[in-house]
Protein backbone atom coordinates (compact mmCIF):
# COMPACT_ATOMS: atom_id res chain seq x y z
CA UNK A 1 0.00 0.00 0.00
CA UNK A 2 2.60 2.54 1.08
CA UNK A 3 4.72 1.43 -1.83
CA UNK A 4 2.15 2.66 -4.33
CA UNK A 5 2.80 6.23 -3.38
CA UNK A 6 5.85 8.45 -3.09
CA UNK A 7 6.09 11.64 -1.08
CA UNK A 8 6.87 14.57 -3.34
CA UNK A 9 5.88 17.95 -1.88
CA UNK A 10 6.05 19.00 1.76
CA UNK A 11 3.26 20.87 3.52
CA UNK A 12 5.26 24.09 3.34
CA UNK A 13 5.83 23.69 -0.38
CA UNK A 14 2.17 22.96 -1.03
CA UNK A 15 0.99 25.94 1.03
CA UNK A 16 3.37 28.24 -0.81
CA UNK A 17 2.27 26.83 -4.15
CA UNK A 18 -1.41 27.49 -3.48
CA UNK A 19 -0.78 30.92 -2.02
CA UNK A 20 1.15 31.76 -5.18
CA UNK A 21 -1.65 30.41 -7.35
CA UNK A 22 -4.28 32.38 -5.44
CA UNK A 23 -2.41 35.68 -5.59
CA UNK A 24 -1.45 35.12 -9.23
CA UNK A 25 -5.05 34.68 -10.35
CA UNK A 26 -6.31 37.53 -8.17
CA UNK A 27 -3.64 39.80 -9.67
CA UNK A 28 -4.25 38.62 -13.22
CA UNK A 29 -8.01 39.14 -13.02
CA UNK A 30 -7.92 42.56 -11.34
CA UNK A 31 -5.11 43.66 -13.67
CA UNK A 32 -6.91 42.59 -16.80
CA UNK A 33 -9.90 44.78 -15.88
CA UNK A 34 -7.65 47.58 -17.13
CA UNK A 35 -6.86 45.79 -20.39
CA UNK A 36 -9.98 43.95 -21.47
CA UNK A 37 -12.37 46.73 -22.49
CA UNK A 38 -15.67 44.89 -21.83
CA UNK A 39 -14.53 44.49 -18.20
CA UNK A 40 -13.53 48.15 -17.81
CA UNK A 41 -16.65 48.98 -15.81
CA UNK A 42 -15.55 46.56 -13.11
CA UNK A 43 -12.49 48.73 -12.53
CA UNK A 44 -14.51 51.91 -11.96
CA UNK A 45 -14.47 53.00 -8.35
CA UNK A 46 -11.03 51.61 -7.58
CA UNK A 47 -11.88 48.44 -5.62
CA UNK A 48 -9.99 46.21 -8.07
CA UNK A 49 -6.91 48.37 -7.55
CA UNK A 50 -7.03 47.81 -3.78
CA UNK A 51 -7.31 44.06 -4.38
CA UNK A 52 -4.43 44.20 -6.88
CA UNK A 53 -2.23 45.94 -4.33
CA UNK A 54 -3.11 43.64 -1.45
CA UNK A 55 -2.22 40.57 -3.50
CA UNK A 56 0.86 42.31 -4.89
CA UNK A 57 2.05 42.58 -1.28
CA UNK A 58 1.28 38.87 -0.75
CA UNK A 59 3.13 37.98 -3.95
CA UNK A 60 6.17 39.99 -2.87
CA UNK A 61 6.18 38.20 0.49
CA UNK A 62 6.14 34.70 -1.01
CA UNK A 63 9.91 34.24 -1.58
CA UNK A 64 10.51 35.50 1.95
CA UNK A 65 7.99 33.02 3.28
CA UNK A 66 9.55 30.21 1.27
CA UNK A 67 12.99 31.11 2.57
CA UNK A 68 11.79 31.12 6.17
CA UNK A 69 9.86 27.84 5.92
CA UNK A 70 12.24 25.88 3.71
CA UNK A 71 15.49 27.61 2.82
CA UNK A 72 17.05 24.45 1.38
CA UNK A 73 13.99 23.81 -0.78
CA UNK A 74 14.07 27.34 -2.19
CA UNK A 75 17.78 27.09 -2.94
CA UNK A 76 17.29 23.75 -4.69
CA UNK A 77 14.36 25.09 -6.71
CA UNK A 78 16.36 28.06 -8.02
CA UNK A 79 19.50 25.98 -8.64
CA UNK A 80 17.65 23.20 -10.47
CA UNK A 81 15.65 25.64 -12.58
CA UNK A 82 18.78 27.05 -14.14
CA UNK A 83 20.88 23.87 -14.49
CA UNK A 84 20.43 21.72 -17.60
CA UNK A 85 22.38 18.66 -18.70
CA UNK A 86 22.50 16.82 -22.02
CA UNK A 87 19.50 14.63 -21.13
CA UNK A 88 17.47 17.74 -20.38
CA UNK A 89 18.18 19.19 -23.81
CA UNK A 90 17.25 15.90 -25.46
CA UNK A 91 14.09 15.86 -23.36
CA UNK A 92 13.17 19.39 -24.49
CA UNK A 93 13.64 18.36 -28.12
CA UNK A 94 10.82 15.86 -27.53
CA UNK A 95 8.51 18.41 -25.95
CA UNK A 96 5.98 18.29 -28.85
CA UNK A 97 5.52 14.55 -28.29
CA UNK A 98 5.31 15.05 -24.54
CA UNK A 99 2.65 17.70 -25.18
CA UNK A 100 0.53 15.01 -26.88
CA UNK A 101 0.89 12.61 -23.97
CA UNK A 102 3.51 10.44 -25.69
CA UNK A 103 5.80 10.10 -22.70
CA UNK A 104 7.56 6.82 -23.57
CA UNK A 105 11.26 6.57 -24.42
CA UNK A 106 12.06 9.93 -22.90
CA UNK A 107 15.59 10.62 -21.71
CA UNK A 108 15.72 9.84 -17.97
CA UNK A 109 14.87 12.75 -15.71
CA UNK A 110 15.49 13.53 -12.06
CA UNK A 111 13.22 15.15 -9.50
CA UNK A 112 12.15 17.70 -12.12
CA UNK A 113 11.89 17.07 -15.81
CA UNK A 114 13.40 19.61 -18.20
CA UNK A 115 9.98 21.03 -19.00
CA UNK A 116 9.26 21.66 -15.34
CA UNK A 117 12.66 23.26 -14.90
CA UNK A 118 12.09 25.53 -17.85
CA UNK A 119 8.64 26.41 -16.53
CA UNK A 120 10.05 27.25 -13.09
CA UNK A 121 12.90 29.26 -14.61
CA UNK A 122 10.53 31.34 -16.73
CA UNK A 123 8.19 31.87 -13.78
CA UNK A 124 11.13 33.09 -11.67
CA UNK A 125 12.20 35.52 -14.40
CA UNK A 126 8.60 36.68 -14.90
CA UNK A 127 8.23 37.08 -11.15
CA UNK A 128 11.18 39.47 -11.11
CA UNK A 129 10.09 41.53 -14.13
CA UNK A 130 6.46 41.81 -13.06
CA UNK A 131 7.40 42.77 -9.49
CA UNK A 132 9.97 45.38 -10.49
CA UNK A 133 7.70 46.96 -13.10
CA UNK A 134 4.71 46.80 -10.76
CA UNK A 135 6.64 48.45 -7.95
CA UNK A 136 7.78 51.18 -10.32
CA UNK A 137 4.17 51.78 -11.30
CA UNK A 138 3.05 51.69 -7.70
CA UNK A 139 5.67 53.50 -5.66
CA UNK A 140 7.85 55.11 -8.27
CA UNK A 141 5.00 56.86 -10.04
CA UNK A 142 6.05 60.48 -10.09
CA UNK A 143 9.70 59.54 -9.51
CA UNK A 144 10.35 57.75 -12.79
CA UNK A 145 8.84 60.14 -15.33
CA UNK A 146 6.34 59.48 -18.13
CA UNK A 147 8.71 57.59 -20.47
CA UNK A 148 9.84 55.12 -17.82
CA UNK A 149 6.27 54.71 -16.60
CA UNK A 150 5.13 53.65 -20.06
CA UNK A 151 8.15 51.31 -20.30
CA UNK A 152 7.16 49.69 -16.98
CA UNK A 153 3.63 49.29 -18.29
CA UNK A 154 5.02 47.47 -21.34
CA UNK A 155 7.06 45.10 -19.18
CA UNK A 156 4.11 44.52 -16.83
CA UNK A 157 1.82 43.74 -19.77
CA UNK A 158 4.18 41.44 -21.67
CA UNK A 159 5.04 39.52 -18.51
CA UNK A 160 1.34 39.13 -17.74
CA UNK A 161 0.60 37.43 -21.07
CA UNK A 162 3.75 35.29 -20.90
CA UNK A 163 2.89 34.09 -17.39
CA UNK A 164 -0.71 33.40 -18.34
CA UNK A 165 0.39 31.28 -21.32
CA UNK A 166 2.83 29.40 -19.08
CA UNK A 167 0.05 28.85 -16.58
CA UNK A 168 -2.28 27.45 -19.23
CA UNK A 169 0.47 24.98 -20.19
CA UNK A 170 1.17 24.20 -16.54
CA UNK A 171 -2.44 23.31 -15.78
CA UNK A 172 -2.70 21.35 -19.05
CA UNK A 173 0.27 19.11 -18.20
CA UNK A 174 -0.98 18.57 -14.65
CA UNK A 175 -4.22 17.10 -15.95
CA UNK A 176 -2.76 15.24 -18.93
CA UNK A 177 -0.36 13.37 -16.64
CA UNK A 178 -2.64 13.20 -13.59
CA UNK A 179 -0.14 15.00 -11.39
CA UNK A 180 -2.54 17.02 -9.25
CA UNK A 181 -2.32 14.78 -6.19
CA UNK A 182 1.32 15.80 -5.64
CA UNK A 183 0.19 19.33 -4.83
CA UNK A 184 -2.88 18.25 -2.83
CA UNK A 185 -1.86 15.35 -0.59
CA UNK A 186 1.85 15.65 -1.29
CA UNK A 187 2.00 12.12 -2.72
CA UNK A 188 2.24 10.92 -6.32
CA UNK A 189 1.77 7.38 -7.60
CA UNK A 190 4.92 5.29 -7.88
CA UNK A 191 3.90 4.44 -11.43
CA UNK A 192 3.96 8.11 -12.40
CA UNK A 193 7.30 8.67 -10.70
CA UNK A 194 8.83 5.66 -12.46
CA UNK A 195 7.81 6.94 -15.83
CA UNK A 196 8.53 10.62 -15.39
CA UNK A 197 11.20 10.93 -12.75
CA UNK A 198 13.17 7.67 -12.59
CA UNK A 199 16.33 9.47 -11.48
CA UNK A 200 14.52 11.03 -8.55
CA UNK A 201 12.90 7.73 -7.53
CA UNK A 202 16.27 5.94 -7.60
CA UNK A 203 17.69 8.71 -5.40
CA UNK A 204 14.76 8.34 -2.96
CA UNK A 205 15.13 4.57 -2.77
CA UNK A 206 18.88 4.91 -2.19
CA UNK A 207 18.41 7.30 0.73
CA UNK A 208 15.57 5.13 2.12
CA UNK A 209 17.83 2.09 2.10
CA UNK A 210 20.65 4.14 3.61
CA UNK A 211 18.39 5.08 6.50
CA UNK B 1 -22.76 68.06 -39.31
CA UNK B 2 -19.04 68.12 -38.74
CA UNK B 3 -17.85 70.52 -36.11
CA UNK B 4 -14.77 72.57 -37.00
CA UNK B 5 -11.76 72.09 -34.75
CA UNK B 6 -12.01 74.52 -31.90
CA UNK B 7 -9.51 75.93 -29.45
CA UNK B 8 -9.38 77.97 -26.27
CA UNK B 9 -7.12 81.01 -26.48
CA UNK B 10 -5.55 81.96 -23.18
CA UNK B 11 -3.92 85.39 -23.32
CA UNK B 12 -1.79 85.79 -20.20
CA UNK B 13 -1.24 89.48 -20.92
CA UNK B 14 -4.94 90.17 -20.34
CA UNK B 15 -5.47 87.98 -17.28
CA UNK B 16 -6.41 89.98 -14.20
CA UNK B 17 -5.97 86.98 -11.88
CA UNK B 18 -9.52 87.14 -10.55
CA UNK B 19 -9.88 83.34 -10.70
CA UNK B 20 -13.53 83.61 -11.69
CA UNK B 21 -12.76 80.90 -14.27
CA UNK B 22 -11.87 78.54 -11.45
CA UNK B 23 -15.12 79.22 -9.63
CA UNK B 24 -17.17 78.85 -12.81
CA UNK B 25 -15.46 75.53 -13.41
CA UNK B 26 -16.23 74.33 -9.90
CA UNK B 27 -19.89 75.28 -10.32
CA UNK B 28 -20.13 73.66 -13.74
CA UNK B 29 -18.59 70.43 -12.48
CA UNK B 30 -20.15 70.54 -9.00
CA UNK B 31 -16.78 70.40 -7.30
CA UNK B 32 -16.28 71.06 -3.59
CA UNK B 33 -14.48 74.35 -2.86
CA UNK B 34 -11.13 72.67 -2.19
CA UNK B 35 -11.07 70.76 -5.50
CA UNK B 36 -10.24 72.59 -8.69
CA UNK B 37 -9.46 71.62 -12.25
CA UNK B 38 -7.34 74.75 -12.67
CA UNK B 39 -4.10 75.47 -10.85
CA UNK B 40 -2.59 78.95 -10.72
CA UNK B 41 1.19 79.23 -10.89
CA UNK B 42 2.69 82.55 -10.00
CA UNK B 43 6.27 83.31 -11.07
CA UNK B 44 8.48 86.35 -10.66
CA UNK B 45 11.61 87.06 -12.61
CA UNK B 46 14.17 89.83 -12.82
CA UNK B 47 15.69 92.07 -10.13
CA UNK B 48 13.99 95.06 -8.52
CA UNK B 49 12.92 97.42 -9.95
CA UNK B 50 12.82 95.44 -13.19
CA UNK B 51 10.59 92.66 -11.90
CA UNK B 52 8.04 90.84 -14.01
CA UNK B 53 5.19 88.84 -12.59
CA UNK B 54 3.68 85.97 -14.57
CA UNK B 55 0.62 83.92 -13.89
CA UNK B 56 -0.13 80.63 -15.57
CA UNK B 57 -3.57 79.13 -15.26
CA UNK B 58 -2.56 75.54 -15.56
CA UNK B 59 -5.31 73.28 -16.75
CA UNK B 60 -5.79 70.69 -19.48
CA UNK B 61 -3.87 71.72 -22.60
CA UNK B 62 -6.19 69.64 -24.81
CA UNK B 63 -3.26 68.11 -26.73
CA UNK B 64 -4.13 66.93 -30.23
CA UNK B 65 -1.96 63.83 -29.64
CA UNK B 66 -3.20 63.32 -26.09
CA UNK B 67 -1.24 60.75 -24.05
CA UNK B 68 -4.03 60.62 -21.44
CA UNK B 69 -6.68 59.73 -24.03
CA UNK B 70 -4.45 57.04 -25.52
CA UNK B 71 -3.61 55.43 -22.17
CA UNK B 72 -6.95 55.65 -20.31
CA UNK B 73 -7.96 52.00 -19.74
CA UNK B 74 -11.67 52.68 -19.29
CA UNK B 75 -12.41 55.35 -21.88
CA UNK B 76 -13.14 57.91 -19.16
CA UNK B 77 -10.82 60.34 -20.94
CA UNK B 78 -11.80 60.86 -24.56
CA UNK B 79 -11.67 63.30 -27.44
CA UNK B 80 -14.63 65.37 -28.57
CA UNK B 81 -15.34 66.19 -32.19
CA UNK B 82 -14.21 69.77 -31.58
CA UNK B 83 -10.79 68.50 -30.47
CA UNK B 84 -11.08 69.16 -26.74
CA UNK B 85 -10.22 66.40 -24.26
CA UNK B 86 -13.22 65.36 -22.19
CA UNK B 87 -13.52 63.44 -18.96
CA UNK B 88 -16.35 61.33 -17.59
CA UNK B 89 -15.79 60.81 -13.83
CA UNK B 90 -18.35 57.97 -13.74
CA UNK B 91 -16.09 55.82 -15.89
CA UNK B 92 -12.86 56.72 -14.06
CA UNK B 93 -11.11 53.92 -12.13
CA UNK B 94 -8.60 56.25 -10.52
CA UNK B 95 -5.61 54.34 -11.91
CA UNK B 96 -3.74 57.60 -12.36
CA UNK B 97 -2.23 56.66 -15.72
CA UNK B 98 -3.33 60.03 -17.16
CA UNK B 99 -1.50 61.83 -14.37
CA UNK B 100 1.63 59.75 -15.01
CA UNK B 101 1.90 60.38 -18.71
CA UNK B 102 0.70 64.00 -18.98
CA UNK B 103 3.61 66.00 -20.44
CA UNK B 104 2.33 69.03 -18.52
CA UNK B 105 1.79 67.17 -15.23
CA UNK B 106 -1.75 68.55 -15.00
CA UNK B 107 -4.08 65.79 -13.73
CA UNK B 108 -3.93 64.54 -10.16
CA UNK B 109 -5.71 61.71 -8.35
CA UNK B 110 -7.81 62.09 -5.25
CA UNK B 111 -9.91 59.43 -3.53
CA UNK B 112 -9.80 56.95 -6.44
CA UNK B 113 -10.78 59.60 -8.98
CA UNK B 114 -8.78 61.61 -11.44
CA UNK B 115 -9.00 65.36 -10.84
CA UNK B 116 -8.88 66.82 -14.33
CA UNK B 117 -10.61 69.21 -16.71
CA UNK B 118 -13.75 67.70 -18.24
CA UNK B 119 -13.70 70.01 -21.26
CA UNK B 120 -17.37 70.88 -20.57
CA UNK B 121 -18.76 68.36 -23.10
CA UNK B 122 -22.37 69.41 -22.53
CA UNK B 123 -21.51 72.98 -23.53
CA UNK B 124 -19.08 72.38 -26.39
CA UNK B 125 -21.35 69.77 -28.00
CA UNK B 126 -23.79 72.68 -28.42
CA UNK B 127 -21.09 74.86 -29.89
CA UNK B 128 -20.92 76.91 -26.70
CA UNK B 129 -17.64 77.89 -25.02
CA UNK B 130 -16.53 75.98 -21.90
CA UNK B 131 -17.60 77.45 -18.55
CA UNK B 132 -14.22 79.07 -17.80
CA UNK B 133 -14.26 80.96 -21.10
CA UNK B 134 -17.85 82.10 -20.58
CA UNK B 135 -16.96 83.69 -17.24
CA UNK B 136 -13.70 85.39 -18.09
CA UNK B 137 -14.17 89.06 -17.18
CA UNK B 138 -11.03 90.34 -18.85
CA UNK B 139 -11.40 88.66 -22.21
CA UNK B 140 -8.21 86.69 -21.53
CA UNK B 141 -10.00 83.50 -22.51
CA UNK B 142 -11.83 83.02 -25.78
CA UNK B 143 -13.17 80.07 -27.74
CA UNK B 144 -13.50 79.57 -31.47
CA UNK B 145 -12.23 77.77 -34.55
CA UNK B 146 -8.64 76.68 -33.97
CA UNK B 147 -7.16 78.18 -37.16
CA UNK B 148 -8.70 81.54 -36.33
CA UNK B 149 -7.51 81.39 -32.72
CA UNK B 150 -3.94 80.72 -33.87
CA UNK B 151 -4.10 83.75 -36.12
CA UNK B 152 -5.40 85.93 -33.30
CA UNK B 153 -2.64 84.65 -31.06
CA UNK B 154 0.02 85.60 -33.64
CA UNK B 155 -1.43 89.08 -33.93
CA UNK B 156 -1.48 89.56 -30.16
CA UNK B 157 2.12 88.38 -29.89
CA UNK B 158 3.20 90.76 -32.64
CA UNK B 159 1.64 93.63 -30.71
CA UNK B 160 3.11 92.49 -27.39
CA UNK B 161 6.63 92.14 -28.82
CA UNK B 162 7.15 95.91 -28.60
CA UNK B 163 7.14 95.69 -24.84
CA UNK B 164 7.87 91.96 -24.38
CA UNK B 165 10.54 90.90 -26.88
CA UNK B 166 10.19 87.24 -25.85
CA UNK B 167 6.43 87.11 -26.29
CA UNK B 168 5.34 83.95 -28.07
CA UNK B 169 2.49 81.67 -29.04
CA UNK B 170 2.63 78.46 -27.00
CA UNK B 171 0.99 75.40 -28.53
CA UNK B 172 3.84 72.90 -28.61
CA UNK B 173 4.18 70.52 -31.56
CA UNK B 174 5.62 67.68 -29.48
CA UNK B 175 2.12 66.88 -28.28
CA UNK B 176 0.63 67.29 -31.74
CA UNK B 177 -0.30 70.92 -31.06
CA UNK B 178 -2.84 71.88 -28.45
CA UNK B 179 -6.44 73.03 -28.37
CA UNK B 180 -5.52 75.42 -25.60
CA UNK B 181 -3.33 78.06 -27.15
CA UNK B 182 -1.39 80.50 -24.99
CA UNK B 183 -0.23 83.98 -25.61
CA UNK B 184 2.82 84.31 -23.37
CA UNK B 185 4.67 87.53 -22.63
CA UNK B 186 7.86 85.66 -21.89
CA UNK B 187 9.45 82.25 -22.45
CA UNK B 188 7.44 79.17 -21.34
CA UNK B 189 10.02 78.56 -18.57
CA UNK B 190 9.23 81.97 -17.07
CA UNK B 191 5.72 80.62 -16.48
CA UNK B 192 6.87 77.25 -15.24
CA UNK B 193 5.72 75.59 -18.46
CA UNK B 194 7.78 72.88 -20.15
CA UNK B 195 9.70 74.31 -23.14
CA UNK B 196 9.39 71.20 -25.28
CA UNK B 197 6.83 68.72 -23.92
CA UNK B 198 6.38 65.51 -25.89
CA UNK B 199 3.77 62.76 -25.84
CA UNK B 200 5.55 59.69 -24.43
CA UNK B 201 6.23 57.11 -27.13
CA UNK B 202 4.79 53.63 -27.16
CA UNK B 203 1.34 54.14 -25.65
CA UNK B 204 -0.65 53.51 -28.84
CA UNK B 205 1.37 50.43 -29.78
CA UNK B 206 0.88 49.06 -26.27
CA UNK B 207 -2.89 49.61 -26.35
CA UNK B 208 -3.57 48.78 -30.01
CA UNK B 209 -1.05 45.99 -30.67
CA UNK B 210 0.55 44.51 -27.53
CA UNK B 211 -2.61 44.19 -25.46
CA UNK B 212 -4.90 42.67 -28.12
CA UNK B 213 -2.08 40.38 -29.32
CA UNK B 214 -1.36 39.34 -25.71
CA UNK B 215 -4.97 38.53 -24.91
CA UNK B 216 -5.33 36.67 -28.20
CA UNK B 217 -2.22 34.57 -27.53
CA UNK B 218 -3.54 33.55 -24.12
CA UNK B 219 -6.90 32.61 -25.66
CA UNK B 220 -5.14 30.69 -28.44
CA UNK B 221 -3.01 28.76 -25.93
CA UNK B 222 -6.15 27.82 -23.99
CA UNK B 223 -8.00 26.81 -27.17
CA UNK B 224 -5.15 24.61 -28.46
CA UNK B 225 -4.81 22.95 -25.06
CA UNK B 226 -8.54 22.28 -24.89
CA UNK B 227 -8.43 20.71 -28.36
CA UNK B 228 -5.48 18.40 -27.76
CA UNK B 229 -6.36 17.54 -24.17
CA UNK B 230 -8.55 14.50 -24.83
CA UNK B 231 -6.02 12.87 -27.15
CA UNK B 232 -3.07 13.72 -24.94
CA UNK B 233 -4.81 12.41 -21.82
CA UNK B 234 -5.65 9.11 -23.53
CA UNK B 235 -2.04 8.74 -24.77
CA UNK B 236 -0.61 9.51 -21.34
CA UNK B 237 -2.90 6.96 -19.67
CA UNK B 238 -1.85 4.28 -22.14
CA UNK B 239 1.85 5.05 -21.74
CA UNK B 240 1.52 4.95 -17.95
CA UNK B 241 -0.15 1.51 -17.95
CA UNK B 242 2.20 0.07 -20.56
CA UNK B 243 5.12 1.30 -18.55
CA UNK B 244 3.76 -0.23 -15.33
CA UNK B 245 3.09 -3.57 -17.10
CA UNK B 246 6.63 -3.63 -18.49
CA UNK B 247 8.10 -3.04 -15.04
CA UNK B 248 5.87 -5.83 -13.79
C1 LIG C 1 4.53 42.44 -6.97
C2 LIG C 1 3.69 42.28 -7.89
C3 LIG C 1 2.86 43.34 -8.56
C4 LIG C 1 2.77 44.69 -8.34
C5 LIG C 1 3.54 45.53 -7.34
C6 LIG C 1 1.80 45.22 -9.28
C7 LIG C 1 1.43 46.55 -9.39
C8 LIG C 1 0.59 47.05 -10.35
C9 LIG C 1 0.20 48.43 -10.47
C10 LIG C 1 0.66 49.55 -9.55
C11 LIG C 1 -0.60 48.55 -11.55
C12 LIG C 1 -1.21 49.85 -12.07
C13 LIG C 1 -2.68 49.87 -11.96
C14 LIG C 1 -3.13 50.17 -10.59
O1 LIG C 1 -2.53 50.99 -9.91
O2 LIG C 1 -4.15 49.57 -10.22
C15 LIG C 1 -0.76 47.24 -12.12
C16 LIG C 1 -1.51 46.96 -13.26
C17 LIG C 1 -1.61 45.69 -13.81
N1 LIG C 1 -1.12 44.52 -13.28
FE1 LIG C 1 0.10 44.34 -11.67
N2 LIG C 1 1.31 44.19 -10.04
C18 LIG C 1 1.93 43.02 -9.63
C19 LIG C 1 1.72 41.74 -10.10
C20 LIG C 1 0.92 41.43 -11.18
C21 LIG C 1 0.69 40.08 -11.70
C22 LIG C 1 1.29 38.81 -11.12
C23 LIG C 1 -0.13 40.22 -12.76
C24 LIG C 1 -0.70 39.18 -13.71
C25 LIG C 1 -0.58 37.95 -13.63
C26 LIG C 1 -0.41 41.62 -12.94
C27 LIG C 1 -1.18 42.14 -13.95
C28 LIG C 1 -1.46 43.48 -14.13
C29 LIG C 1 -2.16 44.01 -15.26
C30 LIG C 1 -2.69 43.21 -16.45
C31 LIG C 1 -2.25 45.39 -15.06
C32 LIG C 1 -2.92 46.40 -16.00
C33 LIG C 1 -1.85 46.90 -16.94
C34 LIG C 1 -2.38 47.93 -17.88
O3 LIG C 1 -3.20 48.74 -17.49
O4 LIG C 1 -1.91 47.93 -19.03
N3 LIG C 1 0.24 42.34 -11.95
N4 LIG C 1 -0.02 46.34 -11.38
Amino acid sequence: MQNDRVFRYSGAQRSIHWLLALSFFALAITGLFLVFRPAAELAAGGLSRQVHRIFAAVLLAIPVLYAVLDWQGLKRLVRDSFTYDRDDLRWLARLPRYFLGLAHDLPPQGRLNAGQKLHHALVIIGYVTISVSGLLMWLGKSLVGPGAFVAALWVHNITTYALLILTVGHIYFVFVYGALSGMLSGYVSRRYAELEHPGWLAELDRTAVGR
Amino acid sequence: MLMPEAAILQDTSLCIECQACRVACQLQNQLPPDVSYARFQFRESGVFPEVSHHVARLTCQHCADAACVAICPTGAVYKGEEGLTHFDPARCSGCGYCAEVCPFAVPTVKADQAVRCAGCPALTADGQPPACVQTCLAGALSYGPRAQQLLRAEQRVAALRRRWPNANVYSPGGVGGTHLIWVLRDSPEAYGLPADPITPAGIRVLKDVVQPAGLLSVAAAAAISALTFVVARRNARRVLTEHADKEG
